[in-house]
């Protein structure tokens, strides 16, 4: 049995924007509210164009990205925002259910790799572990 | 001494005759008087055949004419109506100056040879595989019935042509092997017999070899393994349908996940809001999943048909009322219509079958940015003694290459949500109800899908069957 437990007093992402992407509406309003319980800023997009947008627009702090989306999928997004001239490049967690798809980011050698990785089903811990890491917000 | 020749000939172990120019017998040895009669006077065709003319192929009047030797297959007939297979030798007698005066033919029995051969040709014919016989260049020399049931005469053809419709030998080639090292060596092939069905065969090759120990043929055998491979295929497929199932779960996992979250956190700061997210998000993804199992299950076996008579109004209504949240929470708006009546099927397959449309179409809106608002329509009528589901969305749209794929299974254009399970289930359902399925689309603009059932349970011999009783089927 999982156990949630929210501390909302340890608000350890405020004051951080974070941009979170997935096609799958009940993943998004999970991660978006986690994130949000612990005080980040939180923009949401449904897909590829509209990640890319809101990146240009409101220079988030970091990027949560699915990869399987129908359209410009989060594998294409990664890809156009890394070899981007004029995008601010944000630090990238990819949260996805096909990690077959992974090999499509991670074998271009031309694009570094990103920042973090994690499997769907995500836990809320798990999903706090690896923001506070990739944001280095250590621990209290 | 001619008295010496004359018992000499009489006891010689063989059916013995000479015979004019008239094909008539003018001598016989004893064995041939006693097994075909008294002979002297009439004509061979009448003794030895019961025939009233000479035969088309006569040795006899070959060896008369060109003064050769000559041998071939008969079947003849004894006096008590036994038939018996002998080579007949003719031979020239001449007169002293040298001229054909009689001809001398001899019988050999072969009727025990011909018999060991016909079993051994029936066992060939009777194997069940297709063996064909082939020469160095791959022509084939002989074939048993079996090949020739499913690919023809073929003797005298080019192997690779037959099988394999070619016009080149294959590469890499068994039969070819055999030729060089006389071993036996065996391959895998897809081969098209003549109807054009494609059939896999294990092929085996071994040497045929002369008294001197020469590779004079190669013998092909070739079992049909389509069945097997079907069945590895079958089981590929259902590997699939656990990754895409898993994946499919693992989507739903996640938003069974936010939904305790949201429920948990809602209860412990009280928020009543947050609890109501949480719980209808829960019972959401239970029922996707329970959509999912019921996808699987018609999938995995071909679940017989529980016919009954539906009504349209109801079944409906109850599609309408399981996907309205769905809809509502895209923005799209669902429009139902039906027309009041009532046709033959399986309830729970049409419903699911329903569903599975309505959500492609659910889908195709949510995805679609173009638009401002978006509506999915479900309109139903009887015309031509059919139940006809006309399911309009403005969605996103398929193109032809989706639209060529959209009932494959596995195929999905969803992301990470498609099992590629739901449109090829829709299919599947029609067609057990003898209905047809057609999909008008456009990319941008939306699609259309029109699933036309006949209105009563078709049998098999395409007579209408009213279904009065519910209970009955």
């Amino acid at each position: 049995m999982t156990e949630y437990s929210t501390d909302e007093s340890q608000r350890v992402l405020e004051g951080r924007k974070i941009l979170v992407v997935d096609d799958e509406p009940d993943a998004l309003t999970f991660i978006a509210t986690v994130l949000e319980d612990h005080g980040a800023t939180v923009l949401q997009a449904t897909d590829g164009d509209e990640a890319l947008d809101l990146v240009r627009k409101e220079k988030p702090d970091l990027m949560t990205l699915d990869l399987a989306m129908p359209g410009k999928n989060g594998v294409d997004v990664y890809i156009e925002l890394r070899e981007s001239q004029d995008l601010p490049q944000l630090p990238v967690c990819i949260i996805t259910g096909r990690p077959e798809m992974r090999k499509l980011i991670y074998e271009r050698q031309t694009i570094p790799a990103p920042e973090g990785y994690i499997s769907k089903p995500v836990s809320e811990k798990q999903l706090l572990i690896n923001i506070r890491k990739i944001l280095e917000i250590p621990h209290t | 001494m001619e008295d010496l020749y004359r018992k000499l000939f009489n006891e010689l172990p063989g059916y013995i005759r000479a015979q004019d120019r008239d094909f008539r017998i003018i001598a016989a040895n004893r064995m041939f008087r006693a097994e075909f009669g008294a002979s002297e006077g009439s004509s061979c065709f009448s003794v030895i055949k019961g025939r009233s003319n000479k035969c088309d192929a006569c040795s006899v009047e070959k060896t008369f004419q060109d003064g050769e030797c000559h041998a071939s297959e008969e079947i003849v007939k004894f006096k008590d109506g036994k038939e018996i297979s002998v080579i007949a030798y003719t031979a020239p007698i001449r007169d002293d100056a040298g001229n054909i005066t009689a001809v001398e033919v001899t019988f050999t029995d072969i009727t025990k040879v011909k018999r060991l051969q016909q079993k051994y040709r029936t066992l060939f014919d009777m194997t069940p595989c297709y063996i064909a016989v082939l020469n160095k260049d791959f022509k084939i020399s002989n074939v048993n019935r079996w090949f020739e049931q499913d690919f023809g005469e073929g003797v005298g053809r080019f192997c690779y042509e037959i099988y394999k419709h070619r016009k080149e030998p294959c590469i890499d080639c068994p039969v070819a092997r055999t030729f060089q090292d006389g071993e036996i060596h065996h391959s895998e092939e897809v081969v098209t017999s003549r109807e054009g069905s494609q059939k896999h065969v294990r092929c085996y090759t071994a040497p045929i070899r002369d008294p001197n120990g020469d590779i004079v043929s190669v013998m092909e055998m070739s079992a049909d393994i389509t069945d097997l491979r079907q069945l590895q295929s079958r089981l590929t497929s259902l590997g699939m349908l656990v990754g895409s199932i898993s994946h499919g779960i693992k989507g739903l996992l996640s938003g069974i996940d936010g939904g305790i979250y949201l429920m948990e956190t809602g209860f412990q700061n009280d928020r009543k809001e947050r609890v109501d997210q949480g719980w209808s998000m829960l019972k959401r993804n239970i029922e996707r999943i329970r959509s999912m199992v019921m996808n699987v299950l018609y999938y995995a076996k071909d679940r017989e048909i529980f016919w009954k008579s539906i009504d349209v109004e109801k079944i409906v209504a109850s599609v309408k009322d399981i996907l309205d949240s769905r809809a509502r929470r895209h923005n799209v708006e669902l429009r139902m219509k039906a027309e009041p009546g009532e046709f033959d099927g399986d309830q729970d397959a049409i419903h699911s079958l329903l569903i599975n449309l309505l959500e492609n179409s659910i889908d195709a809106c949510r995805v679609d940015k173009s638009k401002q608002s978006h509506t999915v329509s479900l309109s139903s009528r009887f015309q031509d003694e059919q139940v006809v589901f006309d399911i309009v969305d403005n969605g996103i749209g398929m193109d032809q290459e989706t639209r060529e794929k959209a009932f494959s299974l596995f195929f999905s254009s969803k992301g990470a949500e498609g099992t590629g399970l739901g449109l090829f289930i829709a299919h599947k359902i029609i067609k057990s109800h003898s209905g047809t399925i057609d999909i008008e689309s456009d990319p941008g603009k939306g699609t259309r899908f029109i699933v036309k059932i006949p209105r009563h349970r078709q049998t098999s011999n395409g007579i209408h069957e009213r279904l009065d009783n519910p209970l009955q089927g």
